[in-house]
């Protein structure tokens, strides 16, 4: 099972659910930027949720399947084509040896995960294979996609769906794929840093809608609209900043750092994006609209747990023989 | 017996806690944070992913799957207590070559300029103290280091640079640093360290560590030199004294 880049598109890098635990030594989390659709692709080919696939961004990826094998397309409807002809995203899709999968661009969301049957094989470093390219690690050599590039899977990983629908006909409940509107809200959690903002900034990001600006990437997205006011400066002593982090610099326009990030920074942070909302800001293109409501921590966590149940039963009932 | 300054506790979003120190920023409180940090390391398994130091803070981050955000915050409150015989790790002193010629450091001449010094003066002044690691993150080996002389405190650049190559000692403000790889940055480059500041031929290339000190020694063109080309072949041996 082997694929082969023939165009890299914009942004294409190999992720999986991230590096945890070596942010204090200066590696980031990396990982897919959303990893809601990246679960859902390894659930359906049968493959461990962390495993690796390729992120890409709007359009331009294609690659040419060099042997037969069975992939998963989820995120952003990018216009996926196999062979120039129209194909499904969010469930299971069989190439032919020398077809050729391509993103001709599309009108909703942003990113898209191939996913591959057993997951792809590149070394595993620091616990994960996530691409972190300013420092060389993960990935193809710890670098984004190159034309020519040659991935292959790890086949032997897939141990799962002895039983249930074939391969070919599984698809993801449609109850379960995001809508991705051009208008989202955002559930935040204030702080860490709202008390350094005056009550009516506060006010203002509650009630305004955030327009996504061209300047968006893996690392962070980019907002514009009213600007945010500090008390007294924009800088705080530098700390660790959360995936989702709200973050004001001097200038009073918002960023939402993703997972691309880098681990730390001195911007103060007014809120912080839920957990399950963070895919939201990920699909979210130049031009969307993001608004922001405030929750408290312990609804936000209630949320999450749901979505964690959910994945874990899922991966359970599909682990029976 | 030694008190841990008063804390506060904040939400960093559904799944990390930061704990905020109150007190100024000094190696004694950053032993502190170091303490509670160790404490969670030994004493507390599934559920925390990492600990991670800042100046005044201590980020956790947590999987609310084990630890809802008011469970882990009684835990926090029992590390306080119980952490304070828990000691910070041995540190240790690291000698870090620099050269500080103009060639190599695009913006010796402006801090000089601004600050209304000489090169020698930013030289001696800069390389003159035993900086303190107060945490590192960012980049491999980036430390946050604090206690650069007031006298070559120069703001960043205006326009920050799209690569400044690894190994750079900048100023940024208050602060000074260096870069371990190539990345784009704002720092005021006035060094070059000649050998690998991240290198992946070690076991374990994380070797600046919170609560060590750091000393750059200015080295002369040719020494860069011929440190680099050892350094290609072999991976260089840093001075480092125990303290």
């Amino acid at each position: 099972m082997t694929l082969r880049v023939i165009g890299p598109g914009l942004q294409s890098s190999i992720q999986d659910l991230g590096r945890r635990g070596f942010q204090r030594f200066g590696l980031s989390v990396s990982g897919a930027a959303d990893k809601y659709a990246l679960r859902f692709g390894n659930l359906l080919l049968g493959n461990p949720l962390n495993a690796a696939a390729i992120e890409t961004t709007l359009f331009g990826l294609e690659l040419e399947a060099l042997d037969d094998c069975a992939v998963a397309v989820t995120g952003g409807d990018l216009g996926l084509q196999i062979d120039h002809n129209p194909a499904s995203t969010w469930r299971v899709l069989q190439l032919q040896m020398g077809q050729r999968l391509r993103f001709g661009g599309g009108p909703k969301g942003c990113r898209a995960y191939v996913c591959v049957q057993g997951g792809i094989d590149v070394p595993m470093q620091y616990g994960s294979r996530s691409t972190d390219a300013l420092v060389g690690l993960g990935g193809i050599d710890g670098r984004v996609l190159h034309a020519g590039d040659v991935i292959s899977t790890n086949f032997h990983l897939t141990t799962r769906w002895h039983s249930g629908p074939p391969l070919e006909r599984r698809l993801v409940n449609p109850r379960f794929v995001p809508q991705y509107v051009k208008e989202q809200t955002l559930h935040v959690i204030l702080g860490p840093q709202e008390t350094a903002f005056t009550p009516e900034a506060i006010a203002t990001l509650l009630a305004s809608q955030y327009r996504v600006s061209p300047d968006s990437n893996r690392i962070g997205c980019h907002l514009e609209g009213p600007l945010l006011q500090h008390k007294s400066g924009a800088d705080i002593l530098s700390e660790c900043i959360p995936e989702g982090a709200v973050q004001v610099p001097s200038a009073g326009k918002p960023l939402i750092l993703l997972a691309g990030r880098r681990g730390i920074g001195g911007y103060t942070k007014i809120a912080t994006v839920a957990g399950i909302d963070i895919p939201k800001v990920a699909q979210s293109r130049p031009g969307d609209w993001l608004s922001f409501e405030a929750v408290s921590v312990e609804q936000a966590q209630s949320w999450w747990l749901e979505q964690e149940h959910f994945f874990q039963s899922a991966e359970a009932i599909m682990a029976t023989k | 017996m030694r008190r841990f300054p008063s804390v506060t506790l904040h939400p960093a979003g559904d799944q990390a806690l930061l704990v905020e120190f109150s007190g100024e920023v000094s190696p004694l409180l950053s032993s502190r944070i170091q303490s509670l940090a160790n404490w969670f390391a030994h004493f507390v398994g599934a559920g925390v992913y990492e600990c991670i130091p800042g100046f005044k803070t201590l980020y956790i981050e947590y999987d609310p799957m084990v630890y809802t955000f008011s469970v882990l915050q009684t835990v926090v409150h029992q590390g306080l207590q119980e952490a304070q015989g828990i000691h910070a790790h041995a540190s240790k002193v690291i000698f870090i070559p620099v050269c500080y010629n103009p060639e190599l450091a695009p913006d010796l001449n402006d801090v000089a300029k601004l600050n209304e010094l000489t090169v020698e003066d930013v030289i001696r002044l800069h390389s003159q103290p035993q900086y303190y690691v107060y945490f590192t993150g960012f980049l491999p080996n980036f430390p946050f280091l604090k206690g650069m002389p007031q006298e070559i405190a120069t703001p960043r650049l205006a326009r920050p640079r799209v690569l400044v190559p690894g190994g750079s000692v900048g100023i940024a403000g208050e602060q000074t640093g260096f870069y371990p790889v190539d990345s784009p940055g704002g720092w005021r480059i006035v060094g070059r360290i000649p050998v690998r500041m991240y290198d992946r031929r070690l076991e374990q290339p994380f070797f600046v560590q919170q609560g060590d000190w750091l000393q750059f020694f200015p080295v002369s063109r040719q020494e860069y030199e011929d440190l680099q080309a050892l350094d290609a072949t072999s991976p260089y041996e840093f001075r480092r004294n125990a303290l």
